[in-house]
């Protein structure tokens, strides 16, 4: 399977505060999850690149029971993906938001913080939809 | 497939009870099913020539020594979570049909209540690195969460609905009330119970997921001139596949999430048994949650993709309806043995070993999905020689 180390591109971009995919030097096409070679076109030579900050909720769900360490006080809270369709990637995302308002479509953007483990970690929170006035 | 001595059958099957605590080591379960399954099949155990293992659990070597066999010529395992049951009995069949074992013993053991539940179990599962960089730091670490992901999207493009959900789990527990061993036999569930269930993971409901199992389950697969000691009517494997989906090892990246493994996998089977959907008479669906009743209902092709809410809301899965699911009660409310049981019960039903009330009547020909992982699927169609 893919290890830890192959990931370590991933976690570098989280410690300088940014979240990054990769982008193929060969084939220039972008890739998520990160993996050792190119899904496209199997190159090695893959980069690390810093993914746009707004993206667009493709899916979520509200978890109301966890045993997951550091999740357990923070129930109810919502776990979407989050879709970059001119990359045509989609990722697993923390949502900080209020979990029974979510609807298909809403934009997010993500932030770096520390996680329940304090590891610097990807969050995404609501843009204000323009006109909404608030 | 098939050569000079037939079509690899289903010679035996093997189960012990289903519980909260079976009280006793998952070896020990494993060798009562493969006792069981043996002297179902009318055989010594030291003739089992070949063993296939569940990944992860009981291993080949652990079961070697008391079955005796003084040769044991063929192992495997299959590595597809859920669906690694059928998987499993695949390379079974592939065996037996080649010459390189007899007696292929395929088996599940679990003390899945009362030891290792589903948060520790996926953690031997394909991409644990994904889940453990991309996903746990997230919040999410269960399969319920992540096929409640899929469910959401599938009621957002198709508006399938929270009744259709309830529909499946109401099914599925009204069969169990048909069987005794089924753990929530006595235990009937109405709508308005399910609905006002614990949330788990929205859209799913404490009723819309599987049980948590303690038991084990064996089945022997031979060539069909070696099924002649049986206790009942010869069980053919018709066809049998497995499929995985694209991104196998990570399901929130798939481009288009309701391609799964059972999506690749069910025309192969189909094709291989020179079989149709309308062929088929029992449909046993692995149902770890009722939204993934209604995908593979339309992934397998039994309906069109989007067509499964409706389907089910139709009373299409009812015993009395066009296409009985889960006559067992399935793994919401019989239990979970990682889909063995569906084929325990599928064996049965086509042998006219279930009490009358339980029984399909007429039931040729059946249809068995395995689900797992992220999404890997397989599926086989059994029928009455």
């Amino acid at each position: 399977m893919t290890q830890i180390e192959d990931l370590q591109g991933y976690r570098d971009g989280l410690a300088r505060g940014e979240l990054c995919c990769q982008l193929c030097d060969a084939c220039g096409e972008y890739q998520w999850p990160p993996r050792p070679a190119c899904v496209h076109c199997r190159s090695f030579e893959l980069q690390w690149v810093t993914l746009p900050e707004s993206a667009t909720l493709f899916t979520w769900t509200v978890v109301a029971r966890t045993r997951l360490a550091g999740f357990e006080e923070k129930v109810p809270y919502a776990v979407g993906v989050l879709e970059y369709p001119e990359r045509k990637l989609r990722l697993v995302g923390r949502l900080d938001t209020e979990p029974d308002q979510l609807e298909v479509g809403d934009r997010f953007s993500w932030t770096v913080e520390p996680g329940v483990d304090g590891s610097p970690q990807p969050v995404w929170r609501p843009i204000a939809a323009e006109g909404s006035g608030s | 497939m098939g050569t000079d001595g037939g079509k690899a059958c289903i010679v035996g099957v093997g189960q012990t009870e289903l519980s909260r605590n079976s009280g006793r080591s998952i070896t020990r379960l494993a060798l009562e099913a493969l006792l069981a399954a043996a002297d179902d099949a009318g055989i010594d155990p030291t003739a089992i020539d070949g063993v296939v293992p569940y990944p992860d659990s009981v291993s080949a070597e652990d079961v070697i020594p008391v079955l005796g066999s003084p040769d044991i010529r063929f192992t495997a395992v299959a590595h597809m979570g859920g669906a690694s049951s059928l998987a499993g009995i695949r390379l079974a069949a592939l065996a037996v049909e080649n010459g390189q074992a007899d007696y292929v013993a395929v088996f599940l053991a679990r003390n899945a209540s009362s030891v290792s539940r589903v948060d520790t179990r996926v953690r031997q599962l394909a991409g644990q690195a994904y889940r453990r960089e991309l996903e746990y730091p997230h919040g999410m670490n269960t399969p319920a969460q992540w096929y409640a992901l899929a469910c959401r999207r599938h009621m957002h493009e198709f508006g399938t609905t929270r009744e259709a959900l309830g529909t499946v789990a109401l099914t599925m527990r009204a069969n169990a009330q048909r069987n005794p061993g089924a753990q929530m036999y006595g235990r009937e569930l109405t709508m308005e119970q399910y609905a006002s269930s614990q949330v788990i993971a929205d859209p799913y409901l404490k009723f819309d997921c599987c049980l948590e199992t303690d038991g084990a389950a064996a089945v022997i697969v031979a060539r069909e001139d070696r099924a002649r000691n049986a206790s009942g009517p010869v069980v053919r494997i018709e066809g049998i596949a497995e499929g995985h989906p694209d991104s196998a090892d990570d399901m929130a990246s798939r481009w288009d999430i309701f391609n799964t493994g059972l999506t690749k996998a069910a025309p192969r089977a189909f094709g291989l048994a020179g079989m149709s959907p309308s062929d088929v008479d029992i449909a046993f669906i692995y149902d770890c949650f009722t939204f993934e009743v209604i995908q593979q209902l339309e992934e397998a092709g039994f309906c069109g993709r989007g067509e499964g809410g409706p389907f089910v809301l139709d009373g299409n899965i009812a015993p009395d309806g066009r296409l009985p699911v889960n006559p067992n009660g399935g793994l919401l409310s019989e239990g979970h043995l990682t889909g063995m049981n569906h084929v325990v019960e599928a064996v049965r039903q086509l042998r006219r070993q279930v009490p009358d009330d339980r029984q399909v009547s007429g039931a040729e020909t059946v249809a068995i999905t395995g689900w797992g992982d992220m999404g890997d699927g397989a599926l086989a169609l059994l029928a009455r020689a």
